[in-house]
């Protein structure tokens, strides 16, 4: 009797603590008959974040015209957003709908069958009312996965009001902006802004330089194994990023500064310059910004003796929303996604957080964030844009890519091992 | 204690649940760390393949071990005896003993990302408290670019890591004295040993099984340590704070080597096992009882 009652308490023991794990999950499926929930994963967690106040009024008005479709929002911030769904892929748990990147980011999880193919849901027109070519990151192997709802450029923003103060003219190339870093270090001034711990950003400043030395379709054909990366072009961009870096063109410590940090001073009107994705200027435009009203946004100064122009970007679609292949609700997922992007990209665009990547000109000009504004026009007679290397590349490569640019900036590599480093990757 | 069953039984729900969340998984990431997989497609199997590549093909894992034993080394010799000092001079009942003992405890309670953005803060190139300080007194040439260098990235993500558990430690080992008996002093008052004295032969040898605690906790946790080296440098820049938990992360996350990963994990765990065994054979306490 005595063992009797002890075998029964370890039962119990053992049980409750299973009991506990599992009890929640029978109650949350009670109303689904009735009622179809899809969730929605996002990136944009804080009231800061550019595309949030857009995406939870478009959410806002679908809950209230679809009462038999209702949607949640569940927001993840910062880089652990891109953890939390390569371990949702990995277990297969992803929700119906989720943000995530195009391109190499994104492959895994296509090969793996975790992504809803969406070709045959696009043959409504959806495919003509898109920018062309705005597809091709999400493409693999034939198969459409994600929707784009926003266009990003690199941009060159320059802080007007610190050039006129200190009498130096805003660099229309290479040489020119290697004269302004000089100038502005005489005056005690932090001349370039850049995140260099984040890697990435960092990165930019190499990428568009090689744009600049190779034209966009050197660029591309490299990237896809064509060409070499030991082609002289590429040695002389890492040359060229290396002078910068020992000109002191890059603000005190930017190695060891987040891209929030360095961004930080450049919004505070303390550095003149800053190349990143056109997303900063919602920041740089919003009434709380020390410096709204006094930054041009363009191009990256061109290289005097190559053959790209101005109208070379570096940039892309590459922010997309996909279906996860688990769904029991595939058509409804396919149509909230389309109804989130083509919303998001006009709503995006109203408020400045990017521009937009579907052809509807429902927009008041007259409220558009003008730096945005004044990028649309010179973007619209774009001839090429290279996507930023790392997104191009796959996780290994683009890590090594990332890696490679911060041991160029810190002279632990000559442009010659860069360009055979990289080189490395085609082979 | 004579009913071994019963013993066995009351053990078993815990015995249960340890197996499945510490053990199984241990278990699961070996058989990963013999794999090819990016963690979310099919996986090939390799052997040691991993565990080959660690050693010989990967400096940057090698690099990040030296720096996490350099880390321990830094604990366990700079770390513990402030805390020793600390504990022994608040034991000795001193005025306020109580305050500062809350005082140097108040790091630990804090969350290490809010400690990492706080010493982010004072490292800070342009307007970091540090360099600030140093430039009012005139100290200019010792400004430095505390995070962003090379040379001194791993010093500056170190102090914080060290600065952290020092109350964690002084808490320890002052449980410990206060628990020594107050006759053992009032004989060695009798027979003339106080202050250091009673220190150096009464107190540190009697505090001994927790001061070998302490260092198996020190040495343990700068192995793994991940947090503050992911805040504050994240492992940069170009690798010179990297430590294997950072590199571990990069490579399973950012670059999809989920096997590969894997293997460093089980290194850590290996390395960890290793350290805490030698630790015990070069205490070889007896037990002490009052």
């Amino acid at each position: 009797m005595k063992r009797l009652g002890l075998i029964a308490a370890a039962v119990l023991l053992t049980f409750t603590l299973a009991a506990c794990g599992s009890a929640n999950k029978a109650s949350e499926g009670s109303n689904e008959a009735a009622v179809k929930n899809l969730t929605i994963w996002t990136t944009w967690a804080s009231d800061g974040d550019t595309f949030k106040a857009p995406i939870d009024k478009i959410v806002a008005d679908w809950n209230a015209n679809n009462p038999t479709i209702q949607l949640k929002v569940e927001a993840t911030a910062g880089e652990s957003y891109k953890t939390k769904i390569k371990t949702a892929a990995a277990a297969n748990e992803l929700p119906d709908i989720f943000f995530t990147w195009g391109a190499g980011f994104s492959k895994p999880f296509a090969e793996s069958g975790t992504l809803l193919p969406l070709n045959e849901y696009l043959n409504d027109g959806t495919k003509d009312r898109v920018l062309a070519g705005s597809l091709e990151n999400f493409t693999y192997d034939d198969n459409i996965y994600g929707l784009p709802f926003t266009l990003y450029v690199g941009t060159f923003f320059v802080n007007e009001e610190l050039f006129d103060a200190n009498g130096i003219a805003v660099p229309a190339n290479y040489e020119e902006l290697l004269t302004a870093v000089k100038a502005f270090r005489e005056k005690g001034i932090n001349p370039i802004a850049v995140g260099g711990k984040d890697l990435w950003p960092s990165m930019f400043y190499y990428d568009v330089l090689a744009l600049r030395e190779g034209g966009a379709d050197l660029n591309l054909d490299a990237l896809k194994g064509g060409t070499s990366f030991e082609d002289p072009v590429f040695v002389e961009a890492a040359r060229k990023l290396q002078e910068l870096a020992n000109a002191d063109a890059f603000a005190d410590g930017f190695m060891g500064l987040s891209r929030d940090e360095s961004e930080a001073v450049f919004a505070s009107g303390q550095i003149p310059m800053y190349y990143n994705g056109s997303w900063v200027a919602t920041a740089l435009e919003s009434d709380s910004s020390a410096i709204k009203g006094k930054v041009k946004a363009m191009n990256f100064p061109l290289v005097s003796g190559t053959t790209s122009s101005g109208d070379e970007w570096l940039g892309g679609v590459n922010d997309t929303f996909m279906v996860s292949s688990n769904t029991p609700h595939k058509d409804e997922a396919v149509q909230v996604l389309k109804y989130l992007t083509e919303n998001l990209s006009n709503e995006g665009y109203q408020v400045g957080a990017g521009l937009p990547t579907w052809k509807t000109t429902e927009v008041d000009e007259s409220k558009i964030n003008p730096l945005l504004a004044d990028l649309v026009k010179q973007t619209e007679s774009a001839t090429g844009i290279v996507p930023p290397w790392d997104i191009y590349l796959e996780g290994q490569d683009a890590e090594k890519h990332k890696n490679l640019v911060a041991q160029l900036l810190t002279n632990n590599i000559t442009p010659e091992q860069f360009a055979k480093e990289m080189q490395a990757i085609n082979e | 204690m004579r009913d071994k069953k019963a013993i066995m039984i009351f053990v078993l729900p815990a015995f249960i649940v340890y197996c499945l969340i510490v053990l199984l998984p241990i278990l699961i990431s070996t058989y990963y760390s013999l794999l090819d997989w990016n963690g979310i497609s099919q996986g090939t199997f390799i052997g040691i393949q991993n565990y080959i590549k660690l050693f010989t093909g990967d400096p940057i894992f090698i690099k990040s071990l030296w720096n996490s034993i350099l880390l321990a080394v830094l604990s366990v010799f700079i770390q513990l005896p402030i805390s020793l000092i600390l504990a022994l001079v608040l034991a000795s009942k001193v005025k306020g003993s109580r305050f500062y003992r809350t005082v140097y405890f108040i790091p630990v309670v804090m969350s290490t990302v809010v400690i990492g953005q706080l010493w982010m803060k004072i490292y800070h190139p342009s307007f970091g408290l540090l360099n600030d300080v140093l430039g009012s007194l005139g100290l200019d040439a010792w400004k430095r670019e505390w995070l962003g260098s090379e040379s001194t990235a791993l010093g500056a993500a170190f102090v914080p890591i060290v600065w952290q558990y020092i109350g964690y430690h002084m808490l320890l080992m002052f449980a410990s004295a206060k628990s020594i008996p107050d006759d053992i002093y009032e004989a060695a008052r009798i027979d003339g040993a106080t202050g250091l004295k009673s220190a150096l032969h009464i107190t540190i040898p009697l505090i001994k099984p927790m001061l070998q605690v302490s260092v198996i906790f020190a040495v343990i946790g700068s192995l793994k340590t991940f947090d503050f080296i992911y805040v504050l440098t994240n492992g940069g820049p170009v690798h010179a704070s990297e430590v294997p938990s950072t590199w571990m992360f990069n490579n399973i996350f950012n670059q999809y080597l989920y096997g590969y990963g894997s293997a460093m994990a089980i290194m850590i765990i290996l390395e960890c096992l290793l350290f805490t065994v030698i630790i015990q054979k070069m205490f070889k306490t007896e037990q002490i009882t009052y």
